[in-house]
């Protein structure tokens, strides 16, 4: 264990609703996968409308490089492949016969070396689960990562515990560490939250202690603070800083356990736990679910209001997919909350307690450990960036975010470059961006100066 | 409440596309979000959002300045009563001031507005919080006989040249306030100086030196008393006699967290200690004189509260911010005990001070770059 890496600039925005910890199995017909939940990938279509897919069987591969592959999570039939402007391909949807048979694994897994160990899960479409940094898109299998990333560490609002998202797939997540941990010479960096049982179980229970140090390069470091100490990119930022040419390598532990499954057991099974949970809702839980699953059902008769944003992710970065939408490919929390357009008299004086802000231009900073119903109202117009302090305040980097959102909006390379880009993901910005009193969209930004860089 | 609302729908009408009212649209937005907070949606990014908007954070300003605005208004007329030997209830001398006050601070509003409708129209933008600060801003730092045909002019020009054609709110590099005030300076000199213009209808018997004018003359037996610097009764602009209404608005803006305490301080700190170098030169009536009286006279603490903590033209940099804070304090000193012409220094230094203040973050954001690679090597070193 390394010394405890403690932020304290942050914030945790603390929501109502939190998923309470006993779990159901959910299970569906409706499945989809959704092309866009893959950073910058331009699907090529492997399947047709009604042809019938196993687990693990392609859908389709990545235009940018034709080896990754997305492969279906469910045996059944292609539903549907619905399509938007330009004939973008939204969703690939897929009508599960409940029955899960995969395809042909017998031969096909191998864990010997790094070559193997990439090509087997490129062969089952584990592949996209390794995502990089920077830019946070699926990984290049080609490339030499100095290092990987587990982070066992949540702190977004509403985020689930990790050790109950792994409970009983401890072995399964250790296979995965041990298998992934080959394919960097650098290190595997395992990090966990102060004060959470993983934190403990890592820290007192002598069996686990084991399973970690018979992984010869792996670390792990334990982190406190407020929100963002749990995103990648912060851990990356103190353990491992990124610069022009470095790759880092980041995988979820759920994932971790999947592949670990693959491994272990050559089982492909994309079965994951996820919390529902948001002020939304009337009981946040948690479920079993296969990966893709249409959350419909799972948020039927919850909802305390009709009108309400379902997201997949959380609240900070999640995407919206409407009450009919499906859990996206690395999410593990779907956050429910009101939507709202009430219009509030002089709701520039007014001293109204019942809302939270960072500013002390309102109560909340009185009561701190209040928890606020937050709907998606935005609270004000759009206004110039003006104040240069109200970003650092959130942002544990030893980065200028007012500086390098200013060089990410004109498009500076060199700027950006000198000012640490390749360090951050649009993520990183999501605190800043729900701090800003002028309402700018910093993570829009930061996504498209980082497009403009990978060009 | 639902009736505002109501209404705000009705009268939208008449503003939108096509109709005649439409260039106005700009206006119509302005008052129905100042009435009632934007309905608007998240949709990109976090689908939550901080309560804080610009407007609340900018209408903290205008609070923070009210005890100033209240305290101008009864001085401006307490002093030309005085100025007039006759006697007056309290209640008179604000009347007096209000009077005489308000005419500025409507002109300044209408003349800056007017400018700024004009352009949220061309530019599609709403119009932004910025000028209602600078609009009682303008107004705070003037003699109470300026014009109003002059304050017209001088808020148009500086919103037009310091903030429109940078861009608007937000891209300006100096203070539009100060812009407006050296705009006076410059074109009308009869207008901003002299003794006649501190006291409202002034007796002509009557001395209307402000003290830094006594002070510029050497003549220190003439200055107010250190409790009615403080306090604030004696000739001067509007709003920068009374120290402690000031004070207050600082208290509010520093615990707020609009204001910046580092730059206030950092102001102070220049100030002070460029004030104690004099005094350690000494040898003339002006270097000797005390550097925490300095503090006192004239707009150099109204300067530090509201004008060097502009958020726009001020340093961005958290160590840029003392740089520039300093900076501003010493050459304010500078200006006054040096250059006996306009002893009024602050409005230069901090007009300096934005000037230079780019200049400011980029050294300190080059050194944090240089910093931050030493730094990744050590990260480096560490973790190998």
């Amino acid at each position: 264990m390394q010394k405890t890496i403690k932020t304290k600039k942050g914030l945790d925005i603390r929501l109502i609703g939190e998923a309470a910890q006993h779990v159901q199995t959910y299970q569906t017909s409706h499945y989809a996968i959704t092309p866009d939940h893959f950073k910058w990938l331009t699907p090529k279509l492997l399947v047709q409308e009604n042809e019938p897919v196993l687990v693990g069987q392609p859908l389709f591969f990545a235009k940018e490089n034709n080896q990754i592959t997305i492969t279906s999570p469910v045996s059944g039939k292609i539903a549907q492949i619905i399509r938007g402007e330009k004939r973008k391909i939204e969703h690939i949807t897929i009508e599960s016969d409940q029955l899960f048979q995969t395809v042909d694994t017998s031969g096909k897994i191998n864990d010997g070396n790094a070559e193997e160990i990439v090509q087997t899960l490129l062969h089952f479409g584990l592949w996209p689960m390794v995502r990089q940094r920077p830019y946070g898109t699926i990984a290049q299998p080609a490339q030499k990562p100095k290092a990987i990333f587990v982070c066992c560490t949540d702190t977004a609002p509403l985020a689930p515990e990790i050790s109950y998202l792994l409970e009983g797939k401890m072995d399964l997540f250790f296979k995965g560490l041990s298998t992934i941990a080959k394919l960097t010479e650098g290190t595997l960096y395992l990090t966990v939250k102060t004060g959470t049982k993983l934190f403990d179980l890592f820290t007192n229970d002598a069996t686990t202690g084991k399973q970690i140090a018979a992984i010869p390069n792996c670390k792990w470091v334990p982190f406190s603070g407020p929100h963002p100490s749990g995103n990648v990119g912060t851990q990356i930022h103190f353990l491992a800083p990124i610069q022009k040419g470095d790759i880092v390598w980041t995988i979820d532990p759920q994932n971790v356990a999947t592949i670990g499954n693959l491994f272990l057991n050559q089982k492909l099974d994309f079965t994951k736990r996820i919390a529902l949970a948001g002020g939304g809702l009337k009981n946040g839980s948690y479920f079993d679910i296969v990966n893709g699953a249409s959350v419909s059902g799972i948020i039927k008769d919850q909802l305390v209001q009709d009108d309400v944003r379902v997201i997949s992710g959380n609240v900070l970065t999640g995407s919206n997919i409407g009450k009919e939408g499906y859990v996206g490919f690395y999410d593990h929390l779907i956050s429910v909350i009101p939507e709202s357009e009430e219009r509030e008299l002089f709701g520039w004086i007014m001293p109204n307690f019942n809302k939270f802000s960072v500013s002390r231009t309102f109560f909340s900073y009185l009561m701190p450990h209040k928890k606020y119903n937050m709907d998606t109202r935005l609270f004000g117009g759009k206004r110039v960036p003006m104040f240069s302090d109200v970003y650092s305040k959130v942002f544990p980097m030893d980065l200028l975010p007012d500086q390098l959102l200013k060089a990410c909006y004109i498009k500076d390379i060199e700027a950006m470059e000198a000012l640490g880009i390749y360090e951050v993901i649009e993520e990183d910005f999501a605190l800043c961006e729900f701090v800003c009193p002028s309402k700018s969209d910093c993570q829009q930004i930061v996504k498209d100066a980082l497009f403009e860089l990978n060009k | 409440m639902k009736k505002i609302e109501k209404i705000s729908k009705n009268i939208e009408k008449w503003f939108e596309k096509g109709k005649p009212l439409h260039p106005l649209y700009p206006l119509y937005d302005a008052i129905d979000t100042f009435l009632l907070t934007p309905k608007t949606r998240t949709k990109l990014g976090t689908h939550i959002k901080d309560s804080a908007d610009m407007k609340r954070t900018m209408f903290m300003v205008i609070i923070a300045m009210i005890p100033a605005v209240l305290f101008g208004m009864w001085n401006v007329g307490h002093q030309h009563f005085l100025s007039q030997g006759s006697d007056s209830s309290l209640l008179q001398e604000f009347w007096f001031g209000f009077l005489k006050v308000l005419p500025i601070i409507i002109v300044t509003y209408i003349s800056g507005l007017t400018v700024e409708i004009i352009f949220a129209k061309i530019r599609k933008h709403e119009v932004a919080e910025g000028f209602f600060v600078t609009g009682l801003l303008i107004p705070m730092v003037l003699p109470p006989e300026t014009p109003l045909w002059i304050v017209a002019i001088a808020t148009a020009f500086s919103v037009l040249f310091s903030k429109e054609v940078f861009g608007g709110n937000g891209f300006n590099f100096l203070n539009p306030a100060l812009v407006a005030r050296a705009f006076i300076f410059f074109a009308y000199p009869k207008v901003i100086t002299g003794d006649l213009v501190w006291i409202a209808d002034k007796a002509d018997a009557y001395s209307g030196a402000t003290p830094l004018a006594n002070f510029a003359s050497e003549n220190m037996s003439a200055l107010p008393s250190i409790m009615d610097m403080f306090i604030g009764n004696m000739p001067g602009s509007i709003g920068e006699t009374s120290k402690i209404a000031i004070l207050l608005g600082a208290i509010l803006l520093v615990y707020t967290g609009v204001g910046s305490l580092r730059i206030m301080l950092s102001v102070v700190a220049g100030g002070l200690g460029m004030g104690l170098i004099f005094n350690l030169i000494g040898g003339s009536p002006l270097f000797d004189f005390p550097a925490w009286q300095h503090l006192l006279m004239g707009g150099f603490l109204f300067g530090t509260v509201f004008m060097a903590t502009d958020p726009v033209s001020a340093a961005h940099t958290k160590s840029g911010k003392i740089i520039y804070g300093v900076f501003i304090g010493m050459m304010a000193m500078l200006i006054r005990v040096v250059n006996k012409g306009y002893p009024e220094g602050m409005m230069l230094a901090i007009l300096l001070g934005n000037i230079f203040a780019p200049l400011i973050d980029y050294c300190v954001v080059q050194i944090h770059i240089s910093r931050r690679k030493k730094t990744i090597i050590k990260i480096n070193n560490a973790q190998n």
